[in-house]
C-alpha cells in the first residue's frame, strides 16, 4: 500500500455558531486506505467528512490535502480530487435531469467553462456506468429513481470524476439487502482491488468493519481510533 | 360577428403600424426571453422569496432615483446588485435563518417604497407606473437595456449551461466537484435582479414575477429536459406577452395585467394537461444520449 498522505488534519477545530463540533482532531488518510467513520447522531461525522473535502471552514488547526495547504486559491483544484456521494436528503430530486446527466456532471469540474465533454469524458462515464450496472437507468429522470438507484447513480458520478479520494456519507442506508450484497461485490471489485482511497460514514459499524481498513469512532467532538487491522476486540463496537 | 372580427383585425393592423406598438412588441419578446430563462433558475432553485426581496430593493432604488432626479435604471440596478450581494452569503450559510434575513430585507425595501410614495407627491404617479409597468410607453433606451440584459442572461445560459445545471441540481455537490458554485449562485441572483430591474418600466415591479414564474412553472409540467424547459419557458413567456398585448389593445385594458393573466391561464392549462404526470413511470427519454 502506498504511503502517500492524501489528507492531513492537524489539531483541527470546527465550530458552528459558537458551538464546537470537532475539537483539536487529528486525522491522516494515506493512499489506498478505506476509513470508516461511525458514532452517534450529531457526533460530527458528516462535519469531519466535509472538512476532509474542504466544504467547511476550520476555526483552528491545519488542513493539508494532497500535499497542498487548503486555501481559497487551492480550494477548487483540491475539491476536484475528491469524489463525494452525499446523503440523499441533500440532493434536489425534482430538478428535470436524467440519471445519465447526473453521472456526466462528475466531469464538469474538470472541464471548465466554455468547454464541452470529449471522448475521454464519455469513456470515464461509460466505465463508471458499467461498474455500477446502471445502463438501464441512464434515460430515466433522476427524481423517478428509488433511493438505492439514486445512490448508485451518485456513486457513478463520483467514479466518473476519477477522483483520488472518495467520500461517502451514509450511502448504504438506502439500500435493501440484495442491493447491499451487490454493493459489497462492487466495493471489492472497484475500490479494494484498485486500491482507491475512501472515507465512509455510516451508523452501522458492522458494515464498516467489512468494508474498511480502519475504523474511527466520532463522539463528543473527538476521534477514537481502532487498531490498524480490523480487530473486533479492540474496536469496542 | 364577422364584421366584429374584421374590425378587430383592421384595428390590429393599424396599431402594428405605430412606433409605440412596435416597441411594445419588441419589449414583450425581449422580456419573454429574459424572464423565461431566469424563471427556470428561480423555480428550480426555490429562490422566489430572495428574488422578490431583490426586486423590491430595485423598486426602492428606482423610486429614490425619481426623487433625486437621477436615471431610474442605473440606480435601481445598484440597489439590486447590493441586495443580491448581501443576500447570497446569507442564503449560503446565514447566521440568521435565511427566510428571516430575506424577510427583513424585503420589508425594509417595501417600507422605503411606500415611504417615498407617501412623502414625495411628485414621485407617486411615476412610482405607480414602476409598480404596474407601462408596455405601451416603452422607449428606445428601455429596449436597449432589455436587449443588453437578455444578451447577458442568454450568454450565461449558453456558455455555462453545464455548470448552472450542476448548481441547480445540488449546490453542495457542484462545489464538492470543483465548480465555483458560490460564484454561479451570486451570478444567478444578480441576473435575476437585473432582469426584474430591466422589466420595471415595461411590466412593473409587482407583476413581473408572474411573467417570471408562470411560464417556467408551465414548462416544468411538460418536460424533464432542462434545455427544453429553458426553450419552452421563453416561448410561453413570449406568447403570454404578445397575447396579453393584443388583448389589452383590442379591449382597452391594462397591458401588464393582461400579460400576467394570460401567463396564469397558460400555466393552468399546462397543469391540467400535464404530459409528465401522464407518462409517469413509463417515461422514455431521449435515446442515444450516451
Amino acid at each position: 500500500m502506498s504511503s502517500e498522505c492524501l489528507v492531513n488534519l492537524e489539531q483541527v477545530t470546527i465550530a458552528y455558531d459558537g458551538r464546537v463540533v470537532l475539537e483539536k482532531v487529528c486525522l491522516k488518510v494515506s493512499a489506498g486506505e478505506t476509513i470508516g467513520l461511525w458514532g452517534p447522531n450529531g457526533a460530527g461525522k458528516t462535519t469531519l467528512l466535509k472538512a476532509v473535502a474542504g466544504l467547511v471552514d476550520i476555526s483552528r488547526g491545519r488542513r493539508v490535502l494532497f500535499g497542498r495547504e487548503f486555501s481559497w486559491k487551492t480550494g477548487n483544484w483540491l475539491r476536484r480530487q475528491i469524489g463525494y456521494v452525499p446523503q440523499l436528503v441533500e440532493v434536489e430530486a425534482q430538478v428535470p435531469v436524467l440519471a445519465g446527466e447526473v453521472v456526466m456532471m462528475g466531469r464538469w469540474g474538470r472541464l471548465g467553462i466554455f468547454r464541452s465533454p470529449g471522448q475521454e469524458d464519455f469513456k470515464a462515464v461509460r466505465q463508471a456506468v458499467k461498474q455500477l450496472e446502471i445502463e438501464d437507468l441512464l434515460e430515466t429522470p433522476f427524481g423517478q429513481l428509488s433511493g438505492g438507484q439514486r445512490t448508485r447513480v451518485l456513486l457513478a458520478r463520483a467514479l466518473a470524476q476519477q477522483a483520488r479520494l472518495l467520500r461517502l456519507d451514509e450511502v448504504f442506508s438506502w439500500l435493501d439487502t440484495e442491493m447491499k450484497t451487490r454493493m459489497f461485490s462492487f466495493w471489492k471489485e472497484v475500490v479494494q482491488k484498485k486500491s482507491l482511497t475512501a472515507v465512509v460514514v455510516s451508523h452501522e459499524p458492522e458494515l464498516l468493519r467489512s468494508l474498511c481498513t480502519r475504523l474511527i469512532r466520532v463522539e463528543d467532538g473527538q476521534l477514537r481510533e481502532g487498531t490498524e487491522e480490523k480487530n473486533a476486540g479492540t474496536d469496542r463496537l | 360577428m364577422a364584421n366584429f372580427g374584421k374590425g378587430q383585425r383592421k384595428k390590429m393592423l393599424e396599431l402594428i403600424g405605430y412606433d409605440f406598438f412596435q416597441r411594445a412588441l419588441v419589449a414583450v419578446v425581449l422580456t419573454g426571453i429574459c424572464c423565461g430563462l431566469v424563471g427556470v433558475w428561480i423555480l428550480l432553485m426555490k429562490i422566489s422569496f430572495i428574488t422578490v426581496a431583490i426586486s423590491h430593493a430595485a423598486l426602492a432604488g428606482g423610486l429614490l432615483a425619481l426623487v433625486w432626479h437621477r436615471p431610474v435604471v442605473p440606480v435601481a440596478m445598484i440597489f439590486s446588485v447590493v441586495t443580491a450581494g448581501l443576500l447570497a452569503p446569507l442564503s449560503e450559510r446565514g447566521r440568521l435563518h435565511p427566510e428571516s434575513s430575506i424577510g427583513v430585507m424585503f420589508a425594509t425595501a417595501l417600507g422605503v417604497v411606500f415611504l417615498v410614495m407617501g412623502v414625495v407627491p411628485e414621485a407617486r404617479t411615476q412610482g405607480l407606473s414602476l409598480l404596474w409597468g407601462s408596455l405601451l410607453t416603452v422607449e428606445k433606451m428601455d429596449l436597449f437595456v432589455l436587449a443588453g440584459t437578455t444578451l447577458v442572461t442568454a450568454g450565461l445560459v449558453l456558455a455555462c449551461f453545464k455548470e448552472i445545471q450542476a448548481v441547480i441540481f445540488s449546490r453542495e455537490l457542484a462545489r464538492a466537484s470543483g465548480i465555483a458554485a458560490g460564484v454561479f449562485f451570486f451570478l444567478i441572483l444578480f441576473l435575476s435582479g437585473a432582469v426584474v430591474t430591466a422589466c420595471l418600466k415595461s411590466i412593473g415591479g409587482l407583476l413581473v414575477f408572474s411573467l417570471i414564474l408562470n411560464p417556467a412553472a408551465a414548462a416544468y409540467q411538460i418536460t424533464y429536459n432542462l434545455k427544453k424547459m429553458y426553450a419552452l419557458s421563453c416561448l410561453l413567456a413570449i406568447l403570454s406577452g404578445v397575447a396579453g398585448l393584443v388583448i389589452a389593445s383590442l379591449a382597452n385594458w391594462p397591458a401588464g395585467a393582461c400579460v400576467v393573466l394570460v401567463s396564469s391561464f397558460i400555466f393552468f392549462v399546462a397543469l391540467a394537461v400535464c404530459p409528465k404526470k401522464r407518462r409517469g413511470k413509463n417515461y422514455v427519454g431521449e435515446k442515444g444520449l450516451f
